[in-house]
């Protein structure tokens, strides 16, 4: 384990009810690494977005507390901007988060209200419209943009506030493959520049192949957090969690347990890795394939 | 064929005014429409609706389609006015008559060209000035920022609106909701029901999301930055200075 000095968001037993008879959160532990790219797994309505509702602030837990480089986060206007601004929350769909006229001035929006001056930020709409790779959507009306272009938009205005972290609530939700692709390709960018990313998804193949860490949430609580390999290639707690072992452990297990590979590799995260390992380990198995 | 909101989006931001900066814009259009308020409509709103077509077509090249049919929504509207005006209806040998009124004609044709001439006006600003620009001059001629929030909110819900009404009455249509009269009347009120409990729970949602951006009760960003040119202005008050002195010289008396 890392020291805590590593942790730069942290939750603590989080419990948190929408009203009597549903309970969202329950004792929820979940910690965040510095620079690392943790994946947040669940099924529906296992709390994910409430979650991230209260790790920005914007829902407060009944009982527990959240914890910003290892310090308490408070609820006070003051507090609550600064954290909004370290931690920056993109919603699932951005049509609830888009609202400016154009898409240069709803990446402003941000800025704007963290009180910066007007130089700085026209630096930042430029900054996120090229991070994000839409710099041709500057001056487009926010409600001419396709599905795609909207999700970038949302990340943008959200970039723009230079957050250390970076939470993305089921970021590949309606995009195509390549539009995946591309997105976490800009992210890994992020990622590259110092970012910590947190991302909620129940696509347990993307998460696989993108994530450091893994946390499984069920029925309200962190039922494992731990690396990629330890929490997907637990059989039973992915069934329990209603989500299904990654596709690339599944296969690399299967043949191992034939004799096609070797029995003590490492597994692979990617499609990628698992066909370079079916190449390495079983020339032949391939060849007579192709 | 149907005028749709891109046809109108395409217009706004891809004219040649596109970039002129919005108190041109507003003083043009908002001149003209005072003059063809209180001018006589013979002959200086039969100029202004010339004029303002002629630019709209020829200077903005706005495309003759989509102006037209812009236009046309509202004239219709005056025409269906204008119809009413040229009768009177009055008691008279044990029940109500319908007469022509007197002067009915005069009225009708004053009130045709003033609502061309106005709506001319109108279309001219909308088609070529999207609707944050217009309300940040708003906003810095003292109209209070919560007024200046609600009106783009207002118009950023017009589109969400517009866009959720559309995919619920899609899959309406889809599972037969307008194949009988009967289901096209339930098929509509649950529309219109479930199109409030959606804006309000959009609305709570939006909320959150800006507020995750640090939003504290007050909507702020950049405004495009547009020079102000003074031979444009100059020239528009030339324009406005002409059509008034038109307007007093040749009074065609049928000043109503």
């Amino acid at each position: 384990m890392e020291s805590l000095s590593d942790v730069i968001l942290e939750a603590c037993g989080l419990v948190y009810n929408y009203d009597r008879e549903v309970c969202a959160l329950r004792g929820l532990d979940l910690a965040a690494r510095r620079g690392r790219k943790l994946a947040v797994l669940g099924a529906n309505g296992a709390g994910k977005s409430t979650l991230f509702l209260h790790l920005n602030g914007t829902l407060r837990p009944e009982m527990g507390e959240i914890r910003i480089n290892g310090q308490l986060a408070g609820y006070r206007r003051r507090e609550l901007l600064e954290w909004r601004r370290r931690i920056g929350l993109v919603f699932q769909n951005p049509d609830d988060q888009l609202f400016a006229p154009t898409v240069e001035q709803d990446i402003s929006f941000g800025p704007m209200n963290l009180g910066l001056d007007k130089e700085e930020v026209y630096r930042r709409v430029d900054e996120s419209l090229q991070a994000m790779d839409i710099e041709e959507l500057r001056g487009r009306p926010v409600h001419s943009l396709s599905f795609g272009q909207k999700k970038r938009a949302a990340i943008a205005g959200v970039v723009a506030m230079r957050p250390e972290v970076l939470i993305l609530d089921e970021p590949s939700a309606g995009l195509d493959p390549q539009g995946v692709e591309s997105l976490l390709a800009v992210l890994d960018e992020r990622h590259k520049a110092g970012t910590t990313l947190i991302m909620a998804t129940h696509d347990v193949d993307l998460a696989c192949a993108w994530a450091d860490e893994v946390a499984v949430l069920r029925a309200g609580r962190v039922e494992k957090q731990g690396s990629v390999e330890e929490v997907l290639s637990d059989p039973h707690l992915m069934r329990s969690s209603d989500l299904r072992a990654p596709l690339v452990f599944e296969v690399a297990a299967r043949l191992m347990t034939r004799g096609y590979l070797p029995d003590r590799g490492a597994l692979p995260h990617t499609r990628e890795a698992l066909l370079e390992l079916l190449d390495l380990a079983a020339p032949r198995l391939v060849d007579n394939n192709r | 064929m149907r005028l749709t909101h891109s046809q109108i989006e395409r217009c706004i931001y891809e004219n040649r005014w596109r970039k002129r900066h919005p108190v041109e814009k507003l003083a043009l259009t908002i001149g003209m429409l005072v003059l063809s308020v209180t001018l006589p409509p013979l002959p200086a709103g039969l100029a202004i609706a010339l004029a303002m077509t002629m630019i709209a077509l020829l200077i903005v090249r706005i495309p003759l389609s989509t102006y037209f049919r812009v236009v046309a929504i509202p004239i219709g509207f005056a025409f269906a006015g204008a119809v009413a005006t040229i009768f009177s209806v009055a008691p008279g040998g044990g029940g109500l008559r319908i007469a022509l009124a007197i002067n009915g004609a005069a009225i009708a044709s004053g009130l045709i060209v003033r609502s061309l001439a106005a709506t001319s006006c109108l279309c001219l600003l909308l088609l070529t000035t999207p609707i944050n620009e217009i309300v940040s001059i708003l906003h810095r001629c003292g109209l209070p920022s919560a007024i200046c929030e609600l009106m783009l909110a207002v118009h950023r819900f017009i589109y969400i609106f517009a866009e959720t009404a559309a995919s619920i009455r899609m899959a309406q249509t889809a599972r037969c909701g307008y194949a009988s009269k009967r289901n096209a009347y339930r098929s509509m009120s649950r529309l219109v029901a479930a199109l409030f409990l959606h804006s309000i729970e959009r609305a709570g949602r939006l909320e959150i999301g800006i507020s995750a951006r640090g939003y504290e009760g007050n909507v702020r960003w950049i405004e495009p930055a547009r020079a102000l040119s003074v031979k444009a202005l100059c020239g528009i008050a030339l324009l406005e200075i002409g059509v008034v002195t038109l307007g007093l010289s040749f009074n065609g008396g049928w000043s109503h």
